[in-house]
């Protein structure tokens, strides 16, 4: 009986708690929306002013995340613990007193599992509650909306941006807005990129119209004036061969003018001179016919008289004696004239003959002198030298050769007035170069709003909504994003740099005055002449690789700097060095390096470019081919020195394996137990990049290597002082050394 | 020779690390292009550069040919690989179903499997050397390895709960702390040979060494 009043009693106790647990529960939370206590617009730090911050903080109205609903489980749940218990211990000691007044007592084991009992059912009480107050709590979004400053104040807000989750922390999600502070949980960060992006697309976008549109004018112009120019060259080459020709027709015809300037006196004098013989001979044979008429006339009468005195014997004898020798003086003397006439005739004729002959040879004399001055006058006459008539023939040609060309010319000129005219091609280029006018104004219009900072306001209005009720933020905000020309995050890393940039250069310059600089021994670089000593010794090669890096890497760099003091020493041991390379830049740059190193120790006879050469950019083909290499030439060294991935291991157990003297070298963490497990000395880290200055023992080198001992001892203090600082709470240095 | 051999890339290389090293700290859109065009560049001039290592390559191997060098018919192999793989791409595309496609998922790729499976051995044979117990430091590494080693498997929570502790501890702690250590002296390493060879002062890359 007692037991079943305990049980009652109990049960009282539990739904009186029970209720009292759900009163204590915010409902009312649910039912009302309430705004955010902050919102506001900030130009996202660091970028190239293209994005806004939107910052608000949670308003108690926003759903919340699981885990916090366990935080208020927890924290409902405490109190209701201990006003069980207190109320237990009530009703404990209630029922100790009634069962001692019984003259029983109270079981502990019972009243533990009550205990436990009434515990669960409080705690899954609870925890019902509050699952079935947020499962049925509205869900909370926020409404964000954006305008254009006139837009703004006609509360005209037409361009939404995209519905935000209240369950969403943008803060979590997106560290990057707040580098790598920690998150504040009550805040909301939405980045908005869409309205400066959606403009400079637009301006990309234009001017790769603008661009466009100009190439193809370009293209077109460039066809049209290809065109005219070669119809002008055409013309111009026809003109100008047509101002040859005029040219060579005026010279031909002045030439033919001196010819015959030259030679009509000569030809009249001829004829005049002709002529006079002419009439001269005339006369002379009509003298000498006269004469021989004459005489033929006396040879007649003498024939008579001899007639006549055969005739008349012996009285007339004497008187015809007498007559006879009259007559043969007279024939004599006639026939002396004859012979005189003859004479005169023969040298006139002569004289003529002289004289033609004379004539002619000036004339030919003229001539000669007159076609080597034609020839002398133009080379491209030489077909035209010669006598007029063949000059008139010529210029006769040429007259027809400019006829025809001044016709194509004619014909050009039409063409290039054709093309000059107004096209349908010229007009569309005229179109595009409007479209290029209008684009222009547009971009110029574009990038003035975006450079003015009235025009790249934004104004941004929140709202919050659970889908019944929507409440908005008093007032909008407003936000200007502006490119940034300094990152000022890395404000700490720039001055750290500059800092030490400053301390290695202060430390080169001084180890020109002060060359003797102590530099710590480093084993493996010693073990270098060694190493080249051995594969002398040994008569085989060196194999150098310098990781499966390109020559953008610093590693490799560096790699190659030591493969030029590696390759002196080999050089000046008369080995061999063979270098497989992955990348065929690098490839070029070492057949480089140890041409010159070669070179510098009077050996280039002894380089042969074939000892360096590429084999594979794939890691497993190129270590594939390093291994077989090192296992059919079982080469006395190997150095890997460089950025190296898993093939490190691949590479150095093989050369162990063939017992090559290994020396190793990387700033790859990760492969540096390896190296040092299977290779005979090691670089680790930094000594990489050390190792040329510590080869070379160059003062100004060897001063940078102090600078970086400078620096490791100013980051050593940092670390200690920061160390002690941050165990007693103050975090200045910590945040000071962060991203900022 | 001097001035295409020295001045000029010396200039080039002070030129261009300046404006790189400017370009880390401007967010401006126009610093972010002349890094974006530059990457562009490098990605196709080292796709130019392909064309040495060819050469280079059929150099060394066809020589080997002619000659009947020792393990000539290695390169052989490879040249008659290289061509018909190449002709088959240029012919054919190297698209899925495609002979080059084939050749690479059933050649190429079980073929640099099984040279990266081959490591598993070598790091059994490396971790043998590293942890035999000849000096105070071996063994020391030797039992933290086997610590961290155990920490990483579930036997080991069986036979301790504290060897996971114990062996994530080592490995976040000491070794985290050596790893730094290396890093710092690497990161100052690199801005100072970054500053030499933007100044000029580190010249052995070039060739002949000052």
């Amino acid at each position: 009986m007692m037991r079943i009043v305990g049980a009652g009693i109990f049960v009282l106790f539990f739904l009186f708690l029970a209720c009292g647990c759900a009163k204590e529960l915010p409902r009312e939370r649910a039912k009302k929306l309430i705004l955010p206590g902050e919102f506001k617009a900030i130009d996202a730090p660091n970028d190239d002013g293209n994005a806004v911050l939107l910052v608000w903080s949670v308003a108690p109205s926003d759903n919340v995340r699981p885990q916090v609903m366990e935080d208020v489980i927890k924290e409902k749940t405490k109190p209701l613990l201990d006003k069980t218990d207190e109320a237990l211990k009530g009703i404990k000691r209630v029922l100790k007193e009634e069962a001692k007044s019984k003259g029983t007592t109270l079981s502990s084991e019972i009243w533990k599992r009550v205990e436990e009992g009434v515990h669960d059912a409080v705690a899954a009480r609870v925890r019902g509650e509050v699952e079935s107050f947020y499962s049925s709590a509205p869900r909370v979004k926020y409404i964000l909306s954006m305008a254009r400053p006139e837009k703004a104040l006609r509360d005209e807000w037409d361009q939404p941006l995209p519905e935000v989750d209240s369950d969403k922390s943008f803060a979590s999600e997106n560290p990057k807005y707040f580098g790598l502070k920690s998150a504040n949980e009550m805040l909301h960060y939405l980045e908005v990129v869409e309205p400066y992006k959606k403009l400079k697309e637009e301006e990309s976008k234009l001017t790769k119209s603008i661009v466009k549109n100009n190439t193809e004018i370009e293209k077109t112009l460039a066809a049209l004036k290809k065109d005219m120019n070669r119809v002008r060259a055409d013309m111009e080459r026809k003109k100008s061969k047509r101002e040859e020709i005029t040219a060579q027709l005026k010279e031909i015809g002045s030439i033919a003018a001196a010819i015959r300037e030259v030679s009509a006196p000569v030809e009249e004098a001829i004829a005049e001179k002709r002529k006079r013989l002419e009439e001269e001979i005339n006369s002379l044979t009509a003298a000498l016919e006269v004469t021989s008429r004459e005489m033929e006339t006396m040879l007649k009468a003498l024939i008579s008289g001899v007639d006549q005195l055969t005739a008349r014997p012996a009285e007339k004898a004497e008187s015809f004696t007498v007559a006879i020798r009259e007559l043969a003086a007279r024939l004599d003397a006639a026939e002396k004239k004859r012979k005189e006439l003859d004479q005169k005739t023969e040298s006139l004729s002569s004289e003529k003959n002289k004289l033609m002959v004379q004539t002619e040879r000036e004339i030919e004399r003229d001539k000669k002198e007159l076609e080597k001055k034609i020839e002398s006058l133009t080379a491209m006459r030489k077909g035209l030298a010669g006598k007029p008539e063949v000059l008139e023939a010529e210029m006769k040609e040429l007259g027809k050769k400019i006829i025809s060309l001044t016709t194509e010319i004619e014909e050009d000129e039409k063409t290039i007035a054709v093309l000059e005219k107004p096209t349908e091609t010229l007009k569309k280029m005229e179109d595009m170069k409007k479209e290029v006018q209008k684009a222009r104004s547009e971009r110029d219009q574009i990038r003035k709003r975006l450079k003015d900072p009235k025009e790249m306001t934004y104004y941004f209005k929140l709202e919050v909504t659970d889908g019944k009720e929507t409440l908005a933020y008093p007032t909008p905000v407003t936000a200007l994003p502006v490119a940034n020309y300094f990152n000022w995050a890395k404000l700490n890393n720039f001055v750290l740099t500059v800092l030490f940039s400053i301390v290695v250069m202060g430390l080169i310059a001084y180890a020109k005055r002060n060359p003797n600089l102590f530099i710590r021994k480093i084993s493996g670089l010693d073990a270098v002449d060694e190493a080249v000593g051995r594969a002398t010794e040994m008569g085989k090669h060196i194999l150098y690789f310098t990781g499966l890096l390109g020559m953008g890497s610093l590693s490799t760099i560096a790699s190659t700097n030591i493969l030029g003091r590696v390759a002196r020493k080999v050089a000046q041991h008369d080995s061999q060095i063979k270098v497989p390379c992955n990348d065929p830049i690098v490839m070029s740059v070492c057949q480089e390096v140890v041409k010159e190193a070669y070179t510098s120790v009077g050996r280039p006879d002894a380089y042969r470019d074939d000892n360096i050469f590429f084999v594979s950019n794939e890691q497993f083909s190129f270590t594939a081919a390093a291994d077989g290499m090192m296992m059919r030439d079982r080469p006395a060294t190997n150095f890997f020195l460089g950025y190296f991935y898993a093939e490190a291991l691949l590479l150095t157990e093989v050369g162990a394996s063939v017992g090559a003297i290994q020396i190793a070298g990387t700033d790859a963490l990760n492969q540096l137990p390896f190296f040092v497990t299977t290779c005979d000395y090691t670089l680790i880290g930094e000594e990489l990049y050390a190792a040329s200055a510590y080869l070379s023992r160059e003062p100004v080198l060897l001063g940078s290597l102090k600078g970086q001992d400078a620096g490791k001892l100013f980051l050593a203090v940092l670390v200690i002082v920061g160390a002690i600082l941050s165990s007693v709470g103050i975090n200045y240095l910590t945040r000071l050394l962060e991203p900022l | 020779m001097a001035l295409v051999k020295r001045r000029i890339p010396l200039a080039l290389a002070f030129c261009l690390g300046v404006v790189f090293a400017i370009q880390y700290y401007v967010p401006h859109p126009v610093s972010e292009t002349v890094l974006t065009r530059s990457n562009l560049w490098v990605i196709i001039i080292t796709s130019f550069s392909i064309v040495l290592g060819l050469s280079s390559l059929l150099h060394i191997h066809i020589g080997k040919m002619r000659t009947l060098a020792p393990g000539w018919g290695y390169s052989a192999v490879l040249v008659a690989s290289l061509v018909t793989t190449a002709a088959l791409g240029f012919v054919l595309g190297k698209d899925p179903g495609s002979p080059v496609f084939w050749i690479y998922t059933t050649m190429y790729v079980p073929l640099s499997g099984t040279m990266f499976s081959i490591l598993a051995f070598f790091i059994a044979s490396a971790a043998y050397k590293a942890f035999r117990a000849r000096t105070l430091e071996a063994t020391i590494l030797l039992v933290a390895a086997i610590v961290v080693m155990l920490g990483n498997v579930p036997i080991g929570f069986l036979m301790h709960k504290y060897i996971p502790v114990v062996g994530n501890w080592i490995y976040q702690n000491p070794n985290m702390a050596a790893q730094r250590g290396i890093l710092l002296g690497l990161s100052l390493s690199f801005v100072a040979t970054s500053l030499k060879i933007i100044f000029g002062i580190e010249r052995a890359y070039l060739g002949g060494g000052d």
